[in-house]
């Protein structure tokens, strides 16, 4: 799960005010611009995909998986990977997290019961949520068809823009949303006096 | 480092000793964490009564700390083990440093 010696920008992400801080950045940020420029891509190449449409998809989609992550994807947060510590922006997309101090066992770099019971339990809500968008959005693109056909033409695209970055990052946004701050790694060891 | 039996159950439903036990035998939540094979923050969450925890892993701390899982977890409020044990009320001065722990 979230490693409490992982910071952002010098903010350590063991806080929840921190995490949201990021979760509020990116879907009040970078979600809005990619879609305006997707849409302005779109727009300019006349309602059609063109090789520009398709590379600004396909690097959105990797500027969303450096930010956010994956269960498998990499990105500088990891929230369902367990002790993760990723040295830079290359190796946290392509290369597998190797342990940055001594040698971890598989037991400690596998996520115990507990984690593995929350990342369910989050990729279940995420589901619900997604399976009511995706209705809505599947019920808007019908209305659309019927009464707005040009409009449906230019926002058609960006309506499964939308969901694709939805579908990729909800899961890792609820878990950053909701999981509390994390107690220090380092808690000292407590030393028994001895009786004389 | 808070170590009185739990007062609340938390989210999890359940009242336990953890944090009890390990203070009186003297490890660390970490040292704990890796007897189990679990996180150290999953140690936490027990404690705080805000995971409840897989019979196995129950059954596990049962057999570390040597006693029975009953003697850990409860659905009633535990009682102090002092208490428990020599089946005394707790002093004023000791329900008052319970109360302020």
């Amino acid at each position: 799960m979230i490693s409490a010696d992982s910071t952002l920008f010098g903010h350590s992400l063991a806080r929840r005010r921190t995490r949201r801080w990021l979760v509020a950045a990116f879907w009040g940020g970078l979600v809005p611009l990619l879609c305006v420029g997707f849409h302005e891509l779109f727009f300019i190449a006349r309602g059609t995909f063109s090789l520009n449409t398709l590379n600004f998809a396909l690097l959105a989609i990797f500027w969303i998986t450096i930010w956010l992550g994956g269960v498998r994807a990499g990105g500088w947060v990891k929230p369902f990977r367990a002790q993760t510590k990723v040295r830079n922006i290359l190796q946290s997309l392509f290369a597998k997290p190797q342990p940055t101090q001594g040698e971890l066992t598989a037991q400690e770099l596998a996520m115990d019961e507990r984690e593995i019971n929350r990342r369910d339990h989050i990729h279940f809500v995420a589901y619900s949520i997604a399976r009511n968008m995706t209705l809505f959005l599947f019920t808007l693109y019908c209305m659309l068809g019927f009464w707005k056909q040009e409009l449906l033409r230019q926002t058609g695209p960006l309506i499964f823009f939308l969901l694709t970055i939805t579908l990729w990052s909800l899961p890792q946004t609820l878990i950053l949303w909701t999981e509390p701050d994390l107690e220090p790694e380092a808690e000292p060891v407590i030393v028994k006096e001895k009786r004389t | 480092m808070n170590t009185s039996d739990q007062k609340t159950p938390g989210e999890s439903g359940l009242y336990n000793r953890i944090a009890v036990l390990r203070a009186e035998r003297g490890i660390s939540r970490q040292q704990l964490a890796d007897a189990m094979g679990v996180n150290y923050q999953t140690i936490g969450f027990l404690e705080r009564g805000e995971y409840s925890p897989s019979l196995k892993l129950a059954l596990s701390l049962g057999e570390y700390f040597g006693l029975p899982v009953e003697a850990i977890f409860s659905k009633q409020p535990l009682q102090p083990l002092s208490q428990q044990v020599y089946g005394k009320q707790p002093t004023q001065a000791s329900a008052q440093e319970e109360t302020t722990s």
